[in-house]
């Protein structure tokens, strides 16, 4: 009996665990040293109190996307923390909070509400998931507050509220052909593969680019879209080598471009790969070490000549961050942006001036994180308009990009 | 013609994928037959599994495929100490609490991977050449690939091996067939259970290893672990044999979707062929009667 008792009793602690991890890891949690703000109601009237700025963040960091939010997170964190350090914007310091979105649309709105009434932010960084940016839209609109999204497509990057923080990716068409006709030279009816993984924007980005290949007269043998979860990816690779491409192009995120171009190899496609900005990853070109891989990033690297990377990766190193994740520079380079807007907007900023002052922006000036600087305008919220494609360079150990000049898109 | 001409190359490919789903289902069954306990944390375990060999393998200096035996080794006194500590406890509590708990663990231990390791994920080093090997008809084979079906074979194996020829083993399928009767001649219920978490564990190391051979190693070993349960169900929650043999089918099934239909119906087509298993064998096809699906 008494140890029944002392089962039951046992039963009710760990299940009291169990439901309390599982609540945890439902709901939203909030990290990144914010102190908050005070709730303004519906509309963002503030986004300044508490002495400071208040800017919110959502970022996936417990799910399928956590290996791309938490270093987005820590980059935006490391830069608004040297901000402050010196001195903040205008006077006043950043609070940055950052609520974990799951990668799940639905949490992606609720957590917008309770970033804008209970955090009173004037902005919202992050949103991973292009899908997420055009379903917090509305939401962004009637509170007046602008974000930007790390996934910007198309539908969103036009709302007025959504500004890029990273090349569109099914605007590459361009950038990516011309990298093609840098490699392919004199072939003037080469045979393009391409392959993709299943997600709206590389579909958008494939279907542009098939679209561009036959308007300039070239040849689309193959095209193979694969599940985002797929670890075979020999069917498609096979179904692409039969028919002997010229080239490859390819929407794969990091882990599956390294799948991929293994598979393709393996399959004996020797053509020149050449990547979306999805898989440009230090990482990944380092684990291929395959100097006909081509990612193109509107980003440079942690090791890139500039002011910018350096300081970067200094600030990464104090803060005992890994600089070379990607999405690490990219919420950095979001945390800049947003400071750029503060500081034009003045002291207050509620989300509404904060909107018109990243509109204004005009050039940002990032000392070389990015293949270009900046440019914001009314009429172009997207930011970034250049990339460049890098490829493995074994001789130095290092990215090097195959040309000086960032191509326009 | 030409399609049926690449059956073999389909079977062949499929092969790494089908180990991989084949080590998953192993854990999950062995866990099952011994506890009851339909274990979904068994993704969460393989990517911890395979961190802590990528942790042994910088602090010995060594390569990732040695620092699988002393991975193994803290896994296996892992598994026991998961089973000592949360679940026996609560044994005769219910399915769904403990149900309930391998989904909390598999939480837990995946916010811990993200706390010592990061969230950005590996990719692991095995030094294997990437020259594939060249077999008949244009098939091709990586060093990889045959590490993973080698470690395949040798865990499935010496698990075989193990319940049929050693005391232990022998009370480990008295007890999975019946556990009141094999208590009843003296099998601890306990030691039974303690080596099962064990294993799993084992397993759970080398599948994160396997992963990472041809993969990054991160989260992403956890979605597959999901894909893997279309082949537990398929051949049956209570049997190795089974989960194996599902674990093929769903492969080559996919591979074949892939290859011939497009690559983004490959998750739906293991969970078709789970319907149309069920509605034949809905316990699978070589499980046992008796076994209450969850």
């Amino acid at each position: 009996m008494r140890q029944h008792s002392r089962r039951g009793r046992y039963a009710m602690v760990v299940s009291g665990i169990a439901i309390a991890a599982l609540v945890s890891a439902c709901s939203t949690s909030s990290s990144g040293g914010a102190s908050g703000g005070s709730s303004s109601g519906g509309s963002s009237s503030g986004g300044s109190s508490s002495g400071g700025y208040q800017i919110g963040m959502l970022s996936d960091l417990s799910a399928n996307l956590a290996s791309q939010g938490v270093p987005l997170r820590d980059g935006a964190e490391t830069y608004f923390n040297s901000l402050n350090a010196s001195g903040g914007v205008n006077g006043h310091k950043v609070t940055l909070t950052t609520l974990d979105d799951q990668s799940n649309v639905n949490t992606y709105i609720a957590d917008a509400e309770e970033l804008i009434t209970s955090h009173n932010v004037s902005a919202i960084l992050g949103v991973l998931l292009s899908d997420g940016a055009v379903a917090l839209v509305p939401t962004l609109q009637r509170a007046q507050v602008p974000a930007i999204s790390q996934g910007p497509a198309a539908q969103s990057i036009t709302s007025g509220v959504v500004f890029g923080g990273d090349a569109v990716i099914a605007n590459l068409a361009p950038a990516m052909l011309s990298v093609a006709e840098k490699l392919l030279g004199n072939n003037s009816a080469p045979r393009i593969a391409i392959l993709n993984i299943t997600s709206t924007v590389q579909d958008q980005l494939s279907d542009n680019l098939a679209t561009a290949v036959k308007a300039k007269g070239w040849n689309v043998v193959a095209t193979q879209k694969v599940d985002i979860t797929a670890t075979d990816l020999t069917p498609a690779a096979s179904n692409i080598a039969k028919e002997k491409p010229d080239l490859v192009f390819m929407g794969e995120p990091d882990a599956g471009a390294v799948l991929a171009v293994r598979a393709l190899r393996q399959e004996g496609v020797t053509a020149p790969i050449i990547d979306s900005t999805a898989g440009a990853s230090l990482s990944t070109l380092q684990t291929l070490a395959d100097p006909n891989y081509y990612a193109l990033n509107a980003f440079n690297y942690s090791t890139s000549p500039g002011s910018g990377p350096a300081e970067m990766a200094a600030a990464a190193k104090a803060a005992g961050y890994n600089p070379d994740s990607p999405e690490f520079a990219h919420g950095y380079v979001q945390a800049l942006v947003i400071a750029a807007g503060l500081k034009k907007c003045g002291y207050p900023c509620d989300g509404k001036a904060l909107t018109s002052a990243l509109a204004n922006l005009g050039t940002v000036d990032t000392h070389g994180l990015t293949a270009a600087p900046l440019s914001y305008s009314p009429s172009d919220e997207a930011g970034f308009h250049y990339v460049q494609a890098f490829h493995w360079d074994k001789a130095t150990g290092k990215p090097a990009p195959l040309s000086s000049t960032p191509l326009k898109f | 013609v030409s399609q049926l001409t690449q059956i073999p190359g389909i079977i062949v490919s499929s092969l790494p994928t089908g180990c991989l789903y084949a080590l998953i289902g192993v854990g999950l069954v062995v866990v099952y037959r011994s506890t009851r306990v339909l274990n979904f944390a068994q993704g969460q375990f393989s990517l911890l599994g395979g961190h802590l060999a990528y942790m042994f393998a910088g602090l010995i200096g060594t390569n990732i495929l040695v620092a699988v035996a002393p991975a193994a080794a803290v896994g296996a006194v892992l598994g026991a100490l998961i089973y000592l500590f949360i679940l026996a406890p609560l044994t005769g509590q219910g399915q769904f609490l403990l149900v309930m708990v391998t989904i909390a663990a598999a939480i837990i231990v995946e916010a811990v991977v993200g706390l010592f390791w990061g969230a950005q994920g590996d990719f692991l080093n095995s030094g294997l050449s990437s020259t594939p090997y060249k077999l008949p008809d244009g098939i091709v084979l990586s060093e990889q690939s045959l590490v993973i079906i080698g470690a395949t074979v040798v865990i499935i194996g010496a698990f075989s091996l193990f319940v049929r020829y050693t005391r232990l083993g022998v009370a480990m399928r008295a007890s999975a067939e019946n556990p009141l009767l094999a208590s009843q001649f003296g099998v601890s219920f306990t030691t039974i259970s303690v080596v099962s978490w064990g294993f799993t564990m084992v397993v759970a190391v080398v599948t994160g290893v396997a992963y990472g051979l041809e993969a990054k190693l991160d989260t992403s070993i956890i979605t597959l672990s999901y894909s893997a349960f279309p082949a537990v169900l398929i051949g049956g929650l209570d049997s190795v044999m089974g989960v194996l043999i599902g674990a093929f089918i769903v492969a080559v099934l996919q591979g074949a979707v892939a290859t011939w239909i497009g690559g983004d119906y490959t998750v739906a087509v293991g969970f078709l062929a789970v319907f149309v298993v069920m509605l034949f064998k809905p316990n699978g096809l070589f499980g046992s009667r008796e076994v209450a699906r969850v």
